[in-house]
Formats: structure tokens, C-alpha cells, sequence
């Protein structure tokens, strides 16, 4: 009677797994391509600006480049370089980088659309008081820490990035065959005091394992100590091994940070059936995407 | 002369034929001595043809005398005969007799009370909804949950008759000139013929003297021959298969009644709130079909005594037990299996009724896990729910009951993971668990007590609990093998929202005048909200360290006061007029507002009856789900500084018409809703339960509809076609600058057809057919790349207006067919059903997914293909 039971139980359970069908869906013929525009501008490399345009939903191209732009990098008033198309929507300075605390202004020209846009660089970021440590960590998992302070500038409102790179060597199977390529990927970060007020002060952290945003509110002008970490560190006879990890700490204009904080939030929704994806901040008129600037330190950790 | 002659000899033979006829005229012989006045009555009986009505009490059992009438007409002599006794007959028709007392003992004009209970014979159980009726007449009255009716009869005397399906119809005299207290037992008809019979007179009284378009009954014997999802009889779903009323995706997740969601429906168990009337995500009810007397869901006008939801009432009455003997039932179906067993603790007196279940799932996902070849580090994973129900009854009398009922549920969901290796001298084991568990708990004491004068008084002490439970647990052991140490370190982290009410409530019943009925209450609760904590605990050896985070619990108290009359001026007009005031406390802030309640039913002739109504509900707390989806995990909010109670205002109007064993009816409705709460966009329950305040906004909306439906509910053939148009409407002024939008649950066309066909004894099929328009979704219309400095892009999608796009409609069919075998004092029964059965694949929700070539299409994802069921049970 019992194997009777488990039987049918099984025919069941296998009958009721999700099933698909596919539906017409012609989304409305009036739709209007509008400008995406992307520059996160930054000291420690040249000045890029990425164009595409929006898409129907069922388009097939991934992107949809615009090639005819004109791009003109300002600083405090005066013309810096005017950026070269390089292909594919990108358009970038040869050698001229963004100075720390310095202001400046990017100019879109285009058949469809013209605007401009300024930013002001943030100050020149440091990481100090930095080692790391392995520790329990609830819910669950050894975590490896990074412990760190960095001192906020007092004149601006500021906002902060943080994230975790892993850089590791790939096994194909459990035998230890190295995969030749290294590979690096943002592994899941976690503030190690639960409290902490960088996964507080903005709640949807929650909502993003890769990385923590907050804004400089309680410490403004004042210094911030913290530690995180990633479960994700080197076991013996695991599928990988890590040869570094690297702590990531960014300080971003309101622009980008408003950028990030909207976009995790819709990326989160997305994978809910019944989910309101919200729109993810621009500070692009007309249209999507971000010309936003940030500086950022960090500190590496290599194994042995 | 002649034509004379003729005609008074025509007159005398009609003389003697009207008289030949009449059986007071004819000529008996009987020769009794010393035989009581029943003995005698008894004998005229035999002899006449005739029969007497009477109440024994008019009459002197003790009393013995002779009775002699020789080939004579007896009338003149037993009218002597009956004046021993202060006696003598009203002629109700040719055959049959009333014996009243002489006049002077009744006065004309002054009316009398029969109050009293009507149960079930074979086990004791009060019956609801039985039509106590005076004979030839519009009065009636019908019994309430409790099983207590109270009837104003004429002052002489009348013919009370008792109906209700199921039942032979019993039949009393009362002779007038004083009040009654009768407990009638109610015996079960063997002849199908007399069923019809009743259950059409029972259902045919009941439509032209109620008119009562805006409510549905369901007993647990409808219940057993619907067609359900894995052949488990649920309640929930049963109404959904009658207009106005409709599941949310796939049927699931949630009722939703004329336009409102889910959390605006207030499901009642013996009088107690349940919070979470679902298993498994809304794919089964709570309520075991075993246990349920009588189960009515109010859709428009609604009682005075309810209050604290907008949309819909459930009230769900469960059986005492048998008070005679012991009985039972056992069953074993596709997903679950069920016990019952109830019976008398002391006979006649105190009764005990018990309902268990529990799922398979659990079982089912191992033997799932074990063929797919889980490898040996996965422990024990599944998922499973039970829900027991207990209820206890005593009568110290006819006029006092006591009951106590018990609920508890649950549901778990839960996840085991283990490692365990070694390097460098150190065995580390580690262990993970991950586990929900949510649930109900309910408990009521309720004391009733009937007075002789018609006023009943109900009393009833009540709580009700939900809540949900995350956890995950962490362990790590390492053992130093050489050094022979071991280190020992754990994490816990827990989740946990939910809700609890203790509460009170007493009622008054009187009915002052045959044509007016009064009843009033109070009632009060205290109100315990946990919106959602989170306490993480760290242990390393003997080292332990714990933080909490999230929302602190709430206090509320909420007071209700309400008063109602029930006017019958006439047969054919029925006004019904109630004031509900509620008063809800929390923290410093308190909300009162009355709650009017009106209605009007008038049957101008015939079998026609219309019905008016207007009712306003008010909601002091809401269930913020995941947007409208309905999770376990979603938490349940006070109204606070911030956020108003939710209020609706219903007006209503129906028509309902019988003929024969059809019934037609049909209702129209508009309601209004203001102050409803919606998460902003960007926002949901899993980053809100610190902040829930911050992460809503409220709006307003309106639904409106029309419902039809016509029923054939005699003979072995029988069922309904039911259809309803309705329209459903949101507008927030922070979604969308407040653009009117539809709600996601506004289904333009609703079409149930239930057919149920009694094939041969023992043996009864039904089908279902339902057709619901497709709901309505937000989707994407565009898209654009959105990288970050260190990443590639992803696809961010630019929604189009909020729910502008239709799902594909809903339809499927369900068959079920049950055979029933008795043998001796047990019954069994084998039901092999299919859900689904043309297999159509009903959106649960869409998305964009990749066909084979790479294209991005829209697809409809859907859980429920066609589904075979089976199911045994025993009865003893």
C-alpha cells in the first residue's frame, strides 16, 4: 500500500511541474526609440561615453548603437578633449582622464538629441586601518573580512559603493584539473555586524548580495569604520581556488549613486512574477542612462 | 308542480350525497371502556377517515370513562364527549380536526410564542437554517446557529409544520392561550420521493419568503460532490464556482469577491477570525468538509454584527457531534489523509468531534529526490502541512449550551544540507538547515442561553493567531585529529511576522412583535501585530552574542458596539436596518466611524422577490503581499498615524424568481473603496518590513457588476450556470501621478457551469466548467542596456502603463465521479476525478522567455496541467 502510495505521489509531482506556452504580444507600433547615455567618469582612467538607443522588448539586436554623435568634454568652463567614436555606441578620450575635486561638463550633439550635462568629481579616496580576518558569520558560513576606515570630505554629500572582488582559478572537475583561465568575478558582501550602518541606512541592501550602497549622512565630514566580508574563500577540495580578493570602495556623486541604488531595486524585481519594476534613476533628458563620477581605493588580499 | 317536486327531490339526494361525503355524517360503531380520550380519538380515526390534530397536553391522560356509539353518526356524541375536557374542533379541512379549547380560554387578537431548537434525531445536532412555519401562512421563523428559533403563532390555535432537506416534515398542532418551549427532533426520510418533495417545498419557501440574492449556502453534502484540485473537497473553492466570486491566478493565492482582494474578506470559524484560510500557497482551505454544518458566504448586505473586512463574510458553522454514538471516517487521497471521529462523552449530553489531516508532500518530494539522484550531502527536504480540529459541546439543558472549539494548522517548508571533509589533520563538519513554517491557531468558548420570552443571549470568549516563521540554522564542528580538540561554532537567524486577536463578544436577540425582530452586541479585542523581527544569534563555544532588527510589535484594541432590527410589516416586505460602530486603538491614534447597514426586500406577487441594500465596511488592519500574489510571508499592518483604516460603501440590488426546481437570480452592485494601500513602486515585502509605513501609499477604488445565475437544484440531475460581468479599479496618487488603472484581479467575464448527475445508486458524477477572462499585468514594452563601471550590462525593462495588459483567459474542466458502497454500519467510497481535464494551460503569470532560435517571446506560465486524482474513504 505504501509503494502504492509513493507511486502515485511520484507520477503526481512529475505531472505538476511548471509548464510554458507561448502568446502573441505585438507591443504598440508608435514606440519611439529614446537616448540611452552612460559615463562613469573617473580619475584613474580616460574619459568614455557609451550611446545606445531603447528598444521594443522583442527586438532582436542586444543594442542599438548610435554612431553619429558628437562628444565634447568640458573642465571648470573650458574645452578638454572631444571625444572619438570608437564603434559600437563608445566614444572616448585617447589619454585625458578627470582630476579629483575638479568640475566638468559633458556635451551630447546628435541628429535626434543635444544636451549637457556637469559633474563634479569627488574628492581622492583612502582606505586605512585596513587587515582582514576570518570569522563565523550568521546565518551561516566562515566569512573573510576586510576591515577598514576612510575619512569623509566635510564640503559635499557624499555616497559610497562597496563590493568584493574574487579572482580564481577555475577546477573542472574534482579531481583538481586547473581550468587555464583565471577569472574574476564581485562575490556576495556582507557587512559583518548585521547593524552595521552602511547595510542600515539604505534598505535595499537587502535586496543586493554583490554589493552595499549607503550615503555619508551619519558621518559627514567625519570618519567610518567598518568591516565586510564574502563566504566565498578557498576550502579544500572545493571546485575553485582563490589566488586574491580585492575590497572595492567607491565614493560616487548623487547622480550615480541614485543610478545604482534604482537599478539594483529593479534588477531585484524583475525576477518577481508579480513584481512593479519602478523606473531606474537618469540624469539623461529625454531619455535613460547616467553621466555620473566617482574616485575609489582599494585593498587586495592575495593567497598564498 | 312538477318542476317542484323535481327540484326538491334533486336538493335532498344532493343532501344525502354532500352527506355520504362528509365524514363527520357517517355512521360508526364503537364500544370502548374505560379508554383514555387518546383511545377514543384513536377509534373515530379508524372508523371516520378523519384525523385529529391536537396538543396532548390539552388532554387528561389519567381520565378513563366508556364510549358507545351503535351504527350511528358520532359527532353529537364526541362533541359531548370532548366537553369533559373543555374541548371542541376547528375543521381545518374535510378531514381533518383541530381540537382547541372552548372559547374563553383563548382570547382573539393576542398572540403567543413557540420558541425552541430543532435537531437531528439520529445524533443530536442542531440544525440550521430549518423553516418553522404556520400552516397556511407567510409566518415562519428559521432556526439560527445555535439551532434555536423563536415563532410569534396566532392566538388560537394553528398547524405548525417543520421542513428542512433531508428530513421527513413534521407536523404539530398548538392549541393556542399560552407560550411553548419545543425541542423537536427531526427524523432522516428513507423515500427519495418525500427528499424532493421537501427539499423543494424547504428551498422553494425559503426563495419566495427570503429573496436573499446576494448569499450563497453550502452544506457539507453539496461540498462532497463538487469537483476539486487533487480531489480534496474545499470550501473555499466551492464558492468560487458561484458568481461574484473568483480565485486569483490559476484560481490560487486568495478569494476575492466582488472586486476586493483577498485580505478584504472576513472568514469566520464558530464566530473566530482566521487570518490565513489557505494551505500550500491557496491550493487548499483549512476547513475539513467532514466537520462543516453550514458554511454562507454574504457578498452585498451585510450584518450589522460583522465589521472589520470590506468585501465578503464567511461564516463557517462546524457540527457538535453525534450525542448518541460513536462514529467515524478515514481517507486517503492524492495529497493528503484524513481522520474523523466524534461521538458522546455522556449521552445526550456533552459531545466530542475531532478532524485531523496531513499532506504527502514531504514524502513525495524524497521519493522525488531519491529517483533524480540528490547526492548523499542533501538531508531531509520537503514540504508538508497538517491541520487538526477539535470541538467540544455540552447542554445543561435544552435552553444553555456551552462549546469549546480548537484549530491549529501549519505549514513547512524546509531545507537540510551537509558537508563534511578533511585537509590538514582537521575534520570539518558543517550543517546547514532552512526552514518556514506558517500556520493558524484558533479557540473559542461560546455559552448559549434561550429565555422563555424569545431572547437569546450568546456569549463567546475567542483567539486567533497567525504566524510566520524563517530560520536558518548553521553549524560548524572541526576536530583537530592529532591534537584531539574540537572547536564548535553556530548561527541562528530568524524571521518572524504575524498577528494575534484575543477578544470577546455578547449578543441580544428579542423579538418584541411577531413583525419585528431586534438583535444588538458588543464586542472587544486586543490586537498584537509583529510586522517583522529579525534576531541574529552567534555562538562560538561558550561565547554568545545575539542583535535584533526591524519592526517592533504593535498594540491595538478595537471596540464594537451594534444594533439591528428586522422588520416583516407584511408577508411580502422585509427591511432590514443595522448600525455597526467600531472604534480601533493604536498607539496614540483612534479611528471611529459608523458602519450603517440597510436593506430592503419586497416580493410584488408570485414567485418574485426584489431586494435594495447598502452597506459600509471599514478595515483597521491589511495584508501587504507581494503585489498581488499572496505569500505566506506577506505581513499584516495597523491602521496607524499614517495610514487610515480602509473604508468600502456597497449599494446593491438583486431579483430572484422560482418555478419548479429552477431558481433564477440576479444582482447588480457598485462599491466604492477609499483609503486602500498599495506598496510604491521599487518597493515590496522583503525590503520593507523595517519601514512598511514608508514603502506604501493609499488611493482609492470602485468595482462594479452584474451577476446571474439559474439553478436547477431537484432531481437526479442538478446543478447552475452562473455568469458575471464586473469591472474593478485602482488609482493611487503616487502611482502614475493617479491614473486610474484595473485591478489585477478584474476579470471581465466570469462563466461557471457546474453539472452534478446522480447515475445509479451509489454512484454520482459532477463536472465542472469554468471561464474566467485573463487578469490584468504590467509588462514591458521596451528595453535598454544598463552596465555599471566593473560590470557588462543587463536589460532594464521600461514597464508600460500599470496593468494595461490582459492575461489569456482562464478555462478549464474538472470531472469528478464518486462510487459509494454500504455495507452494514460502514460506507466506503472511491472518487477518481480529473482537474484540468483538456489540459489547458492557464497562466499562473508571464514572461519573456527564448524560443529555440534565440527570440525573445512572451510566454504564459502555468502550473496546473491536467491532473488525475483518486481518493478512498471509509465511514463507520
Amino acid at each position: 500500500m505504501v509503494k502504492f502510495w509513493q507511486i502515485c505521489s511520484l507520477l503526481l509531482l512529475g505531472m505538476a511541474g511548471a509548464c510554458t506556452r507561448e502568446i502573441p504580444f505585438a507591443p504598440d507600433n508608435g514606440f519611439e526609440p529614446r537616448p540611452v547615455v552612460y559615463g562613469f567618469l573617473c580619475p584613474d582612467s580616460p574619459v568614455s561615453v557609451q550611446i545606445w538607443k531603447t528598444q521594443s522588448i522583442i527586438a532582436p539586436e542586444a543594442t542599438a548603437p548610435v554612431a553619429n554623435a558628437v562628444v565634447n568634454w568640458f573642465t571648470e568652463g573650458f574645452i578638454t578633449d572631444v571625444l572619438l567614436g570608437k564603434g559600437r555606441g563608445r566614444y572616448a578620450s585617447l589619454l585625458n582622464a578627470p582630476a579629483s575635486g575638479k568640475r566638468g561638463e559633458i556635451v551630447v550633439l546628435n541628429s535626434d538629441f543635444n544636451f549637457r550635462r556637469s559633474f563634479r568629481m569627488p574628492d581622492a579616496l583612502q582606505l586605512a586601518e585596513t587587515d582582514t580576518f576570518t570569522a563565523l558569520f550568521p546565518p551561516g558560513g566562515a566569512l573573510f573580512t576586510f576591515r577598514f576606515r576612510i575619512t569623509d570630505p566635510d564640503s559635499t554629500a557624499d555616497f559610497y559603493r562597496l563590493y568584493i572582488q574574487h579572482t580564481f582559478y577555475a577546477y573542472r572537475d574534482s579531481a583538481g584539473l586547473r581550468d587555464s583561465a583565471l577569472r574574476s568575478e564581485k562575490v556576495d558582501i556582507r557587512a559583518y555586524d548585521p547593524t552595521d550602518y552602511a547595510v542600515a541606512s539604505n534598505p535595499a541592501n537587502r535586496l543586493n548580495r554583490r554589493e552595499i550602497l549607503f550615503p555619508d549622512t551619519e558621518f559627514n565630514g567625519g570618519t567610518y569604520r567598518s568591516a565586510v566580508g564574502t563566504f566565498r574563500i578557498p576550502q579544500a577540495g572545493k571546485t575553485y581556488r582563490t589566488t586574491s580578493m580585492r575590497l572595492v570602495v567607491e565614493r560616487c556623486d548623487e547622480a550615480l549613486y541614485r543610478y545604482y541604488n534604482t537599478r539594483m531595486l529593479h534588477l531585484a524585481q524583475q525576477g518577481n512574477p508579480a513584481g512593479q519594476p519602478g523606473p531606474v534613476s537618469s540624469n539623461i533628458p529625454g531619455g535613460f542612462g547616467v553621466i555620473g563620477a566617482y574616485t575609489q581605493a582599494s585593498k587586495l588580499y592575495r593567497w598564498p | 308542480m312538477r318542476y317542484l317536486t323535481l327540484s326538491l327531490l334533486i336538493l335532498w339526494a344532493g343532501s344525502l350525497w354532500a352527506q355520504r361525503d362528509n365524514p363527520l355524517q357517517k355512521r360508526v360503531t364503537i364500544r370502548l371502556k374505560q379508554a383514555t380520550a387518546a383511545e377514543v380519538l384513536a377509534a373515530v380515526e379508524q372508523q371516520s377517515g378523519l384525523r385529529f390534530h391536537y396538543d396532548a397536553s390539552l388532554l387528561n391522560g389519567a381520565f378513563r370513562s366508556d364510549f358507545n356509539v351503535v351504527r350511528a353518526r358520532f359527532e353529537d356524541p364526541l362533541r359531548n364527549y370532548l366537553l369533559q375536557f373543555g374541548l371542541t374542533w376547528l375543521e381545518q379541512d374535510a378531514y381533518n380536526l383541530v381540537l382547541v379549547p372552548q372559547s374563553g380560554r383563548t382570547r382573539p387578537g393576542v398572540q403567543y410564542r413557540l420558541s425552541g431548537t430543532v435537531a437531528d434525531a439520529a445524533d443530536g445536532e442542531k440544525l440550521i437554517g430549518v423553516i418553522v412555519r404556520v400552516d397556511g401562512t407567510y409566518r415562519y421563523a428559521q432556526t439560527n446557529e445555535q439551532g434555536y428559533f423563536s415563532l410569534l403563532l396566532p392566538g388560537d390555535s394553528c398547524r405548525v409544520s417543520i421542513y428542512y432537506p433531508g428530513f421527513s416534515t413534521r407536523t404539530d398542532t398548538f392549541a393556542g392561550g399560552r407560550n411553548y418551549l419545543r425541542h423537536f427532533r427531526m427524523y432522516s426520510s428513507d423515500s427519495t420521493r418525500e427528499l424532493e418533495i421537501q427539499t423543494l417545498r424547504f428551498i422553494d419557501f425559503r426563495t419566495i419568503s427570503n429573496g436573499q440574492s446576494d448569499q450563497i449556502t453550502i452544506g457539507s453534502r453539496k461540498l462532497g460532490q463538487l469537483p476539486f484540485l487533487f480531489g480534496e473537497p474545499d470550501l473555499i473553492k466551492a464558492f468560487m464556482f458561484y458568481p461574484g466570486v473568483s480565485g486569483g491566478s490559476e484560481g490560487l493565492l486568495g478569494l476575492h469577491i466582488r472586486g476586493g482582494s483577498m485580505d478584504q474578506n472576513l472568514i469566520l470559524l464558530d464566530g473566530v477570525p482566521v487570518f490565513n484560510p489557505y494551505h500550500l500557497y491557496g491550493i487548499f482551505g483549512v476547513f475539513h468538509d467532514d466537520l462543516i454544518k453550514r458554511a454562507t458566504l454574504s457578498k452585498g448586505s451585510f450584518d450589522a454584527s460583522k465589521s472589520g473586512r470590506l468585501s465578503g463574510v464567511v461564516s463557517v458553522q462546524t457540527r457538535d457531534g453525534d450525542l448518541f454514538r460513536w462514529k467515524g471516517s478515514a481517507g486517503l487521497g492524492t495529497l493528503a489523509s484524513r481522520v474523523m471521529l466524534e461521538g458522546p462523552i455522556v449521552k445526550g449530553k456533552t459531545s466530542i468531534v475531532f478532524s485531523a489531516r496531513r499532506s504527502h508532500l514531504d514524502f513525495m518530494a524524497d521519493v522525488f529526490g531519491r529517483v533524480t539522484g540528490a547526492t548523499d550531502t542533501v538531508g531531509a527536504n520537503g514540504y508538508y502541512f497538517y491541520d487538526a480540529t477539535l470541538r467540544l459541546s455540552h447542554r445543561f439543558s435544552e435552553r444553555s449550551r456551552l462549546g469549546f472549539s480548537f484549530y491549529t494548522g501549519e505549514d513547512r517548508l524546509y531545507y537540510t544540507d551537509y558537508a563534511r571533509y578533511s585537509g590538514d589533520s582537521i575534520l570539518t563538519r558543517e550543517r546547514r538547515r532552512q526552514e518556514s513554517r506558517w500556520g493558524n491557531t484558533l479557540a473559542s468558548l461560546q455559552w448559549d442561553y434561550h429565555l422563555r420570552n424569545g431572547l437569546t443571549l450568546h456569549q463567546t470568549f475567542w483567539h486567533s493567531a497567525y504566524n510566520f516563521n524563517f530560520e536558518q540554522r548553521y553549524a560548524i564542528t572541526r576536530d583537530n585529529l592529532i591534537q584531539g580538540s574540537r572547536t564548535v561554532q553556530a548561527t541562528e537567524h530568524d524571521f518572524n511576522s504575524g498577528i494575534e486577536q484575543t477578544g470577546f463578544k455578547s449578543g441580544l436577540a428579542w423579538s418584541p412583535l411577531r413583525s419585528l425582530r431586534i438583535s444588538s452586541g458588543l464586542n472587544a479585542s486586543r490586537l498584537f501585530l509583529r510586522p517583522g523581527l529579525r534576531i541574529y544569534s552567534n555562538q562560538v563555544n561558550q561565547a554568545y552574542s545575539q542583535t535584533r532588527s526591524g519592526s517592533e510589535p504593535l498594540l491595538a484594541g478595537e471596540f464594537g458596539a451594534h444594533l439591528q432590527a428586522d422588520y416583516t410589516p407584511d408577508p411580502h416586505l422585509r427591511i432590514q436596518a443595522g448600525l455597526h460602530q467600531a472604534v480601533f486603538g493604536v498607539n496614540d491614534k483612534v479611528y471611529s466611524l459608523p458602519q450603517p447597514r440597510l436593506q430592503v426586500r419586497w416580493s410584488p406577487g408570485g414567485n418574485w422577490w426584489l431586494r435594495v441594500g447598502y452597506s459600509r465596511m471599514q478595515q483597521f488592519f491589511h495584508l501587504l503581499t507581494n503585489p498581488g500574489v499572496g505569500l505566506p510571508g506577506d505581513l499584516w499592518v495597523p491602521s496607524t498615524d499614517s495610514v487610515k483604516p480602509e473604508l468600502a460603501a456597497q449599494w446593491s440590488g438583486g431579483i430572484t424568481w422560482s418555478r419548479g426546481s429552477f431558481q433564477f437570480s440576479a444582482e447588480v452592485y457598485h462599491k466604492a473603496f477609499s483609503n486602500l494601500i498599495e506598496y510604491r513602486d521599487n518597493a515590496d515585502y522583503l525590503s520593507s518590513a523595517g519601514n512598511w509605513e514608508s514603502s506604501v501609499t493609499a488611493g482609492s477604488g470602485t468595482a462594479r457588476g452584474y451577476e446571474f445565475m439559474l439553478e436547477k437544484h431537484r432531481g437526479s440531475t442538478r446543478g447552475w450556470l452562473a455568469y458575471t460581468w464586473s469591472r474593478s479599479t485602482r488609482s493611487f496618487a503616487e502611482i502614475e501621478n493617479g491614473r486610474i488603472f484595473p485591478f489585477r484581479y478584474d476579470r471581465r467575464h466570469n462563466v461557471q457551469f457546474v453539472y452534478m448527475q446522480q447515475l445509479a445508486p451509489g454512484v454520482h458524477a459532477s463536472a465542472a466548467w469554468t471561464y474566467q477572462s485573463g487578469f490584468a499585468v504590467t509588462l514591458p514594452l521596451e528595453r535598454y542596456p544598463a552596465p555599471l563601471p566593473d560590470e557588462p550590462f543587463r536589460e532594464i525593462f521600461i514597464y508600460g502603463a500599470r496593468n494595461d495588459y490582459r492575461t489569456p483567459a482562464n478555462h478549464r474542466l474538472d470531472i469528478t465521479v464518486a462510487f459509494e458502497k454500504k455495507t452494514g454500519l460502514r460506507t466506503r467510497t472511491w472518487t477518481v476525478g480529473v482537474f484540468n481535464a483538456y489540459n489547458h494551460i492557464n497562466p499562473f503569470y508571464l514572461q519573456f522567455g527564448f524560443d529555440d532560435a534565440g527570440r525573445r517571446r512572451l510566454q504564459a506560465v502555468g502550473f496546473l496541467p491536467l491532473l488525475p486524482n483518486v481518493q478512498w474513504k471509509m465511514q463507520w
